[in-house]
């Protein structure tokens, strides 16, 4: 395995082939989900079978490359089953660690399988380091994904009151919300991305195109109406345009990408361990050329040397993004 | 070189259109066997692309986890649960996993209409193997693409010279190889002109709308 105390850069792999693809780019580790709802991603023909997932441990463990899965979406009552067997999938397979957003979930990893390394995922919104340290003393965890709602004084103050490492995202679609207590989707559709997996189910989402430009619906709400010089975005409502006092605005976000390359330095500085890129949802392509751009940005290796000319790496970002626009979403933010 | 090809296939009459995606699908299952049980969830749906560059419309019908590709009449309404609409180069890129199809869908090159479950699934399904042309082209068509591409050599010469090395010999193998090798350079000298024939109309059209 690469060095344990450089900087991570994580990469999404929602596919077999989009994992091979990120090993090749060079990612530190991937992470990965089950054909089911126990992870956030829960899409149609996205995801690996405990066959697929056995292989892409081997491929990446034999090119130096760890494998995180996500078992971040929350059992309801009754319903544990398919998490139990997603653990022990996921502990047969190999992997390097669980990402756990569930409390229950993370108990049972703890009392059941106590050598398996837990980071607690971006979905369980830990926003302070008494919570994190509780749950390294509770439950032995190593590391805690931050949600995508802190500002970067307060990460450096997480960074410094605890001993957890602490991983952030810094490319990649961006939850405007409280991650994991949002329930905008479920209200829209009746499925939850908490426990269901999926934000904006596929089967929800119509695009109808007309002269004037393109209509975005989910389920029956109408979100968004794409003029023909606008870019698109994705079909999420928190992303969706409103007429607000007589005024056509998007109230929560606009359609964009976070992209907080240009804060690796000052939050490494900090103490982030790792460095996570969002997009699981997305293809190979994505993958690719998302890993080498946040290298062009931050140079070869994270951890001692940035690059000083992170221009390409920065333009092809941006091109990739969610309504070809960017972000520093929270780390940057004045208000809360 | 593989774009000319796909041009050309999309652009040949239907009959031989099904021919030949045909025998390329059957390839990459041979290639992707995998790719049956991907596909198996789409059981029944049918997805209409429709390559804007050049304008031509492909039907695709997913039955028994296999492919099965039609090019409908230019003036037949098709009804399709999910209709997917970009230029041919585009569209290829996305099926080989070259460009991120929601990159293309955030700048308008892909524009996609129907049911967008469908659409999600088939794009995972071919996203989710590593799918290269080597993969649905034979490989002696991989090799004639190559040459031509390369400048390496007319194909047909290297065929010609196969075909004379087995001309002296009586062995009914032979015979059977001469005989396959002698329909295999007719469709490939009628392939070559095809695709002369789609350059120059190429060109043509360049110099019309410059």
């Amino acid at each position: 395995m690469k060095a344990q105390n450089s900087i991570e850069i994580i990469c999404p792999a929602g596919t077999p082939a989009a994992l091979v693809t990120a090993v090749e780019a060079g990612a530190d580790a991937v992470y990965v989900g089950l054909k089911n709802k126990t992870n956030a991603r829960n899409f149609p023909g996205l995801n690996f079978s405990a066959e697929e997932l056995i292989e892409g441990v081997r491929h990446a463990h034999a090119h130096n490359c760890r494998v995180f899965l996500a078992l971040n979406s929350f059992p309801q009552a009754g319903d544990f089953d398919m998490w139990q067997l997603s653990i022990h999938t996921a502990i047969t397979a190999g992997v390097d660690a669980l990402i756990i957003a569930d409390l229950g979930v993370l108990s049972h990893v703890h009392q059941h399988h106590p050598e398996v390394r837990k980071h607690v995922s971006v979905q369980a919104g830990l926003s302070n380091s008494r919570v994190i340290t509780y749950l390294q003393q509770k439950f032995d965890i190593k590391r805690v994904v931050l949600p995508r709602v802190l500002t970067i004084p307060d990460i450096q103050g997480i960074c410094k009151e605890t001993e957890v490492e602490v991983e952030v995202f810094i490319y990649g679609g961006l939850c405007p919300m409280a991650e994991g207590r949002c329930l905008i989707s479920s209200y829209a559709t009746g499925r939850s991305p908490n426990k269901d997996g999926v934000c904006s189910p596929p089967e929800f989402v119509r695009y109808h195109h007309h002269p004037q430009g393109m209509d975005l619906k989910v389920g029956d709400f109408l979100v968004n109406t794409f003029q023909q010089d606008e870019n698109p975005g994705y079909p999420t409502i928190c992303k969706g345009r409103f007429q607000v006092r007589g005024q056509a605005v998007y109230p929560f976000e606009d359609p964009v990408s976070l992209n907080s390359a240009e804060h690796i330095q000052t939050l490494a500085a900090a103490g982030v361990k790792a460095f996570k890129i969002e997009g699981r949802q997305r293809g190979k392509a994505y993958v690719r050329d998302a890993m080498t751009a946040i290298r062009q940005v931050v140079g070869k290796n994270p951890s001692q040397n940035f690059s000083q000319n992170p221009g390409a790496g920065a333009e092809r970002l941006k091109q990739m993004s969610e309504g070809r626009n960017t972000t520093t979403g929270a780390y940057e933010r004045k208000w809360k | 070189m593989f774009y000319q090809l796909a041009r050309f296939i999309v652009c040949s009459p239907r009959p031989l259109f099904k021919r030949i995606t045909g025998r390329l699908v059957k390839h990459m299952y041979q290639t992707h066997p995998q790719l049956a049980s991907r596909l198996t969830p789409l059981e029944g749906k049918s997805i209409l692309i429709s390559t804007i560059q050049p304008p031509a419309r492909i039907l695709i019908l997913v039955k028994g986890g296999h492919l099965f590709l039609d090019m409908p009449r230019p003036a037949e309404p098709i009804r399709a649960d999910v209709c997917l609409r970009a230029k041919l180069q585009d569209m290829l890129a996305i099926f080989y996993g070259e460009f991120d199809g929601d990159e293309f869908f955030f700048s308008k090159r892909f524009i996609f209409e129907g049911q967008t479950e469908t659409m999600v699934h088939l794009r995972n399904a071919f996203d989710g193997i590593n799918l290269q042309p080597k993969d649905i082209l034979p490989p002696w068509l991989m090799k004639m693409l190559h040459q031509h591409r390369d400048g390496t050599g007319s194909p047909w010469q290297n065929i010609r010279k196969i075909l004379k090395s087995k001309r002296g010999s009586f062995d009914p193998s032979a015979r059977t190889t001469l005989q396959q090798l002698s329909v295999l350079e007719q469709k490939l000298m009628q392939l070559e002109n095809r695709l002369a024939q789609m350059e120059q109309r190429d060109t043509s059209n360049k110099r019309l709308y410059s």
